[in-house]
């Protein structure tokens, strides 16, 4: 239900701002700029440059409104607009940053145990463990880990953006959660056995009170 | 036994999600169905759970502040591009737009900060408790109120209001009978929905009049600024499910003939009530008399039908009720005259009444 109504939401958005609604496009800014931060600084940690890039999005959205088409999804377009600006930025400003062109994808996509939610279902020792396996997953692996499960992107769309075709995007997630798979599987079997003992321990407590 | 790619792959099945969020809550019976299902062990299932889990990722706080900033700049950068395509505007006036921007968006965002921190814990309560507010203005005045949102409601004579204590996110509904002049706060998420009459409105900002009185056969909306859309619950109006009013217009519509006229005359004309003026253009003598009746509280009765239909052009501010029948006699042969004043049962007079009669 809140899926269609934020879809509904944005469709409204984009097609008043289409019309020329100033008031459409500063809540459509405001309601995507985080995310796209995020999304951004992730490719290329550079905060102004970022913010640069984001505008420059914007701006080009609201001088091309007229002939703007109506998109499915208005977040999967401002992301891909927000790469491809990154890129394309990247290209013609290399001499201006401090991190060079080449070294550049090596920063992409890292995350830090930080980025991610306590949960009482997993210890932070398995944490670090995901933290570690997903970092070192191929860049196109862990920017389809923060394209599906933080910006809630489908199929078509993360292969849009990667630039792939949609089996490849789909062979891609399912080895790529093989491998988290694998990797958290030995050392939950042993945080199985640790959980029993601690659960032991207590219900022994309990009995002396 | 379910190979790997298969059993890892739930992850991103939106079904199979929903029930990784509520194991916890799950019976044995409910999680032994889920086994059966999908073919798997309570090892399988544990493995999952960290997996799921494990890629919660946090959600990225981005300070409002920074992001009306953000947006501040895009908008300056935005108005710079195109003066400098005419190149006639220096960069002086430029930065002054931009120091404009920037201040008119730190106040609300002062106000903001110090809402959330200071009226959030009321804001909770008052959602949680919200009673319907009926506001009605008494006979022979106007009254103004405010609604839970902001808006202004300029109430005319013998006419009432009914709204929340409180508007929920989704909606803002009012419910109207009389007139009323309506200065809406802009909300594109919550439009704000008037029932008038047999009508619906829907309001997308900002300044409209509606007259609906229940005595009535038919519901007027001007509309001065902004974007209103009417409905009727019980069919299209001219084929459309919102008929859309423009600014500038006033539409009259009848909801048990679905007629309906448009007019784009001045709305000065509709309006004008609000700040106290009577405007008569090209109104009949009856129709005179049934205002005047309205704002002044009283009982003002023709008694010669044949004065009915004259046509009058007329505008009052501040005259009393004497002033402006005597002026009309200046216009249209009618005399009046005062009835004395009845006391009722309970102590209290009835309205004083006027008799017209020709002269």
């Amino acid at each position: 239900m809140v899926e269609f109504s934020e879809h509904t939401e944005d469709k409204v958005l984009w097609h008043d701002l289409k019309s020329g609604d100033k008031f459409c496009f500063n809540q459509l800014f405001r309601k995507y700029y985080p995310e796209l931060y995020y999304y951004g600084i992730k490719i290329f940690p550079d905060p102004d440059f970022i913010k640069e890039c984001i505008q420059k999005v914007f701006i080009r959205v609201w001088e091309t409104r007229g002939s703007l088409a109506e998109v499915d999804n208005v977040k999967s377009y401002l992301i891909v607009s927000v790469r491809r600006m990154i890129l394309a930025q990247k290209g013609k400003e290399k001499d201006k940053h401090n991190i060079e062109i080449g070294k550049a994808e090596n920063y992409s996509f890292f995350f830090d145990v930080n980025e991610f939610e306590k949960h009482e279902e997993i210890s932070d020792e398995i944490r670090k463990v995901l933290l570690t396996a997903i970092n070192s997953l191929t860049k196109n692996q862990r920017e389809m880990i923060m394209l599906f499960f933080y910006h809630e992107l489908t199929y078509p769309e993360i292969a849009q953006i990667l630039e792939i075709s949609i089996p490849a995007a789909r062979n891609l997630m399912y080895r790529t959660l093989i491998h988290l798979r694998e990797s958290i599987g030995e050392k939950s079997l042993n945080s199985m056995k640790n959980m029993f003992f601690l659960l032991f321990s207590s219900v022994s407590v309990k009995k002396i009170e | 036994m379910k190979r790997d790619e298969d059993i890892s792959i739930l992850i991103t099945d939106k079904n199979f999600q929903k029930l990784l969020s509520e194991w916890s809550s799950f019976n044995e019976e409910k999680k032994a169905e889920v086994y059966n299902e999908y073919g798997l062990t309570a090892k399988d299932v544990e493995i999952l759970l960290q997996l799921w889990f494990g890629l919660d990722f946090q959600s990225f706080d981005h300070p409002k502040a920074l992001i009306e900033e953000a947006l501040a700049e895009t908008v300056w950068k935005m108005a710079e591009g195109k003066n400098t395509h005419s190149g006639k505007r220096p960069i002086r006036r430029l930065y002054e737009q931009f120091a404009r921007i920037a201040a008119i968006l730190i106040i609300p965002i002062i106000i903001y900060t110090t809402y959330i921190q200071f009226f959030k814990v009321d804001q909770d309560l008052a959602e949680a408790t919200s009673q319907m507010i009926t506001v009605s203005s008494q006979a022979g005045t106007i009254t103004n109120t405010t609604l839970p949102d902001g808006s202004k409601v300029c109430l005319n004579a013998g006419s009432s209001i009914s709204y929340p204590s409180h508007f929920d996110g989704s909606t803002r509904n009012v419910l109207l009978t009389g007139e009323a002049f309506f200065q809406v706060v802009k909300n594109k998420k919550v439009p704000m929905v008037v029932s008038a009459g047999n009508v619906n409105l829907k309001v997308y900002g900002t300044s409209f009049n509606v007259n609906a009185f229940p005595s009535e056969e038919s519901v007027r909306v001007t509309l001065v600024e902004g974007s209103v859309s009417l409905s009727s619950p019980s069919g299209k109006i001219k084929n459309k499910d919102e008929y859309f009013i423009e600014p500038g217009q006033t539409v009259t519509y009848f909801d048990d003939s679905k007629k309906l006229t448009v007019q784009n005359e001045d709305t000065f004309f509709y309006t004008a009530w609000k700040d106290g003026i009577l405007v008569f253009r090209n109104n009949t003598f009856a129709t005179v008399l049934k205002q005047l009746s309205r704002k002044f509280n009283m009982d003002i009765e023709l008694k010669d039908q044949s004065l009915a239909s004259i046509p009058m052009d007329a505008t009052f501010r501040d005259e009393n009720v004497n002033e402006i029948l005597r002026l009309l006699s200046l216009g249209t042969p009618f005399r009046y005259y005062y009835e004395s004043p009845r006391k009722l049962p309970d102590g209290t007079f009835a309205k004083s009444k006027i008799f017209i009669v020709k002269n």
